[in-house]
């Protein structure tokens, strides 16, 4: 038998195709394939961005009047110890005027912008308190800076308003004041470093924070979302399976122990299942039922259409004939259907046992070979493994039989039926190839429906019942199987039946 | 004339195969329930008995074992078609052949005169063989006793599967063809998917003994019963 490299191919990529799906599957079985990912980045952007907002808001609408009352609060301290020096100054001279306690280190100008105190002076007398090294750097820089607090000085003389200006880094806020005798002094003071104010608040609090935030939040969203997603993955699973054909398949897990809206829709969904599996059930019992019932009449007309053939002259035999004919149809439809409402109801009687694949492949093309010569069509059996495998004999060789039977019907005279036997990625597959019409492709995925029949078939009478196909795909999905037809090059037809090994 | 008495509630069916049996020179009598039928038939006088499994009272396994206890009458079951396990309990009960329901009752006459032919050649041979006692290793048949012993233990074969094994016995050492096997012991060829065969080698090997290869299935020929290496 010559070997089509064009099916091994499709056998192969298929393969490929199969491993994307089960590293989906094994993506979407960690993160509900996306939903994890959706819930968790919803939620997390949620709340990062409430966290943004509620300090935006606290800034503009807190921090800021907040920062502001304390910097006029400053101002009113600034104003009273100033007026407390100018007037020591005026009475008592600079010493007594250093000798008032003042707080903070200021600067305060005469009208003539001549420095009455500097800073340094200021806290001359507190030395101790001011003797921080770092404090001690500021009010050099101070001095070095001085001349820019002359130019403040100046424009708050020419009656300028200054809310604060920055000199060395420093916040300075200054004031004109008139003494009792009625001359004009500008005293400058800087804020304390430790007063807030707006760069620190975005720039050293919120961006400090913000690895930790985002870690927390995360880690919180991450909760949440497993939590919400892990049910609802359970109950897709859940309906999957169900979908899939397991009628059985219900929610088990953690949703089902859940008080809340999750939790009802896993026990709805269980409901419903409940149901429509008693439905298909009812369904399919029925189906197997009429065909059981069927069988006692139909074994009185055979016995009668025989006895009346033993009575009838030989004229009207043809007639008998054909009523026998369609008895014995209707018999195998009865058979299949019974078979088939079998399978599908899982009434299985059969055990697994091993099952020697290459006997059960000769002994079935022997028959199908005799089947075959009537119209000169050969079987030829080509087996590259030696194969046992776990499972129903009876089942695969139904499955065998009404795939090779299906390919005999529809070959030619004088043609060829390849049967072969291979081994592909630890299944075997067995591939019957004949060189009948084949079928158009939108038919293909029809073929497996019960008692579906091409438009074609329809017209030339085969025979069959439409079942023998669909009997063979279940029969074979039970062992967790699958068939494969397609068109073949060159005209006829494949179909491939797969087989996991053992 | 033989006496074949038909076991079966389904009474239409039943005088319609009495009349084709009639028709085809056999002498029917119609039980339409287990329990009836099973003393009617122990009470003897019948050549071959068709059971019904589905029966009122006493279903038709239970039929078959009290038999099967007490007497030889070789007996035809009638199973629900494609009903496996009702086959192959039936035919592990001792049942002779079994024919799945609805059938043709021209098929229900070929096995009814296969396993008297059946019988016959078995009683030919007797009579051919009176000392026919063959053993093999620890196993050994009696053709005349008809029993079938492993180590001086009774196997209980039943008459097909001791037929099998008396077959198979004889020829040791030689393939025997599955068609040539199944005239011997069923008394007629296999048809396309028959699986008697089948069934009762399986029982047969099941009572020989798991860890016994002795018989062996050569791959689309026959069966070939492996004589010990000395």
């Amino acid at each position: 038998m010559r070997s089509e490299p064009s099916a091994e191919q499709g056998i192969f990529m298929s393969d490929q195709k199969n491993n994307s799906k089960e590293e989906n599957n094994l993506i979407s079985r960690f993160y509900g394939s996306g939903l994890f990912l959706k819930f968790f980045f919803w939620f997390w952007l949620t709340v990062v961005l409430t966290g943004i907002f509620v300090a935006v808001y606290g800034y503009f609408y807190h921090f800021r009047p907040e920062s502001r009352r304390l910097f006029s609060m400053g101002r009113e301290m600034l104003e009273e110890n100033g007026q407390m020096a100018i007037d020591a100054y005026e009475t008592a001279g600079i010493e007594q005027a250093l000798s008032v306690k003042l707080p903070g280190a200021f600067w305060l100008y005469n009208d003539q912008l001549q420095l009455v105190f500097s800073p340094l002076q200021s806290v001359s007398k507190k030395r101790r308190r001011y003797s921080h090294p770092r404090y001690e750097s500021l009010l050099k820089s101070f001095e070095e800076k001085e001349p820019e607090v002359r130019e403040v000085a100046r424009r708050l003389f020419a009656g300028e308003k200054i809310e604060s200006t920055e000199v060395a880094g420093e916040m300075l806020v200054g004031s004109l004041l008139t003494s009792e005798s009625g001359k004009k002094y500008v005293i400058i003071s800087h804020f304390p470093q430790k007063m807030p104010r707006p760069e620190h608040f975005i720039m050293g609090r919120v961006i400090d924070t913000m690895p930790f935030y985002l870690l927390i939040t995360a880690i919180f969203c991450y909760a949440l979302s497993r939590y919400m997603v892990g049910p609802i993955a359970e109950l897709r699973q859940a309906s999957r399976d169900f979908a899939g054909g397991k009628l059985d398949a219900r929610v088990t897990g953690s949703a089902i122990r859940r008080h809340d809206e999750v939790g009802d829709l896993a026990i709805d969904f269980n409901d419903m299942a409940d149901k429509i599996e008693q439905m298909i059930r009812a369904q399919r019992r029925l189906f197997g039922d009429i065909s059981h019932e069927l069988r006692s009449p139909l074994a009185r007309l055979q016995v009668a259409a025989e006895l009346l053939q033993k009575k009838l002259p030989a004229t009207e035999q043809p007639m008998l004939t054909r009523i026998e004919k369609e008895v014995a149809r209707i018999n195998s439809l009865i058979e299949e259907v019974l078979q088939f409402s079998r399978l599908e109801t899982g009434n299985i009687n059969e055990e697994k046992r091993q099952i020697d694949l290459n006997a059960i492949l000769t002994r079935i093309c022997n028959d199908a070979s005799f089947e075959g010569k009537a119209r000169n069509c050969q079987v030829s059996l080509k087996m590259a493994a030696d194969c046992t495998i776990s499972g129903r004999q009876q089942l695969i060789e139904r499955a065998i039989e009404n795939v090779l039977r299906n390919a005999i019907k529809y070959s030619p005279e004088n043609s060829q039926v390849e049967v072969t036997l291979s081994e592909h990625d630890r299944s075997l597959v067995i591939r019957i190839a004949d060189r009948g019409p084949g079928v158009s492709e939108a038919d293909i995925g029809k073929l497996f429906e019960p008692f579906y029949r091409c438009a074609e078939d329809r017209n030339r009478s085969t025979g069959g019942t439409g079942l023998g196909l669909a009997i063979a795909l279940h029969a074979v999905k039970l062992h967790n199987g699958s068939i494969r037809l397609k068109n073949r090059d060159g005209g006829g037809f494949i179909a491939e039946i797969i087989l996991p090994g053992t | 004339m033989k006496q074949i008495l038909i076991i079966d509630d389904d009474n239409e069916l039943c005088d319609l195969l009495a009349e084709y049996l009639t028709s085809e020179k056999f002498e029917p009598t119609c039980i339409h329930n287990g329990r009836t039928g099973l003393e009617t038939a122990l009470a003897g006088g019948f050549d071959l008995i068709i059971l019904d499994i589905m029966l009122p009272e006493m279903n038709g396994l239970d039929v078959l074992k009290n038999l099967r206890s007490r007497i030889n009458t070789p007996v035809i079951m009638l199973t629900a078609r494609g009903d496996e396990v009702d086959r192959i309990l039936g035919l592990e009960l001792g049942a002779d052949d079994y024919l799945p329901k609805p059938f043709s009752p021209r098929e229900l006459i070929a096995r009814i005169r296969a396993v008297f032919r059946r019988l016959a050649l078995t009683s030919e041979e007797n009579n051919d063989r009176p000392s026919g006692r063959i053993e093999i290793a620890d196993i050994c048949v009696d053709s005349a006793s008809r029993t079938a012993e492993k180590g001086g233990v009774s196997l209980g074969l039943t008459e097909v599967e001791f037929a099998i094994l008396e077959q198979l016995m004889r020829s040791a050492g030689n393939v025997v063809e599955r068609q040539i096997l199944a005239e011997k012991v069923l008394g007629r060829r296999l048809t396309y998917d028959d699986r008697s065969l089948d069934v009762h080698m399986s029982n047969l090997r099941k009572k020989i003994g798991h860890g016994n290869d002795a018989i062996r299935t050569i791959r689309g020929t026959g069966y070939l019963y492996v004589r010990p290496e000395k």
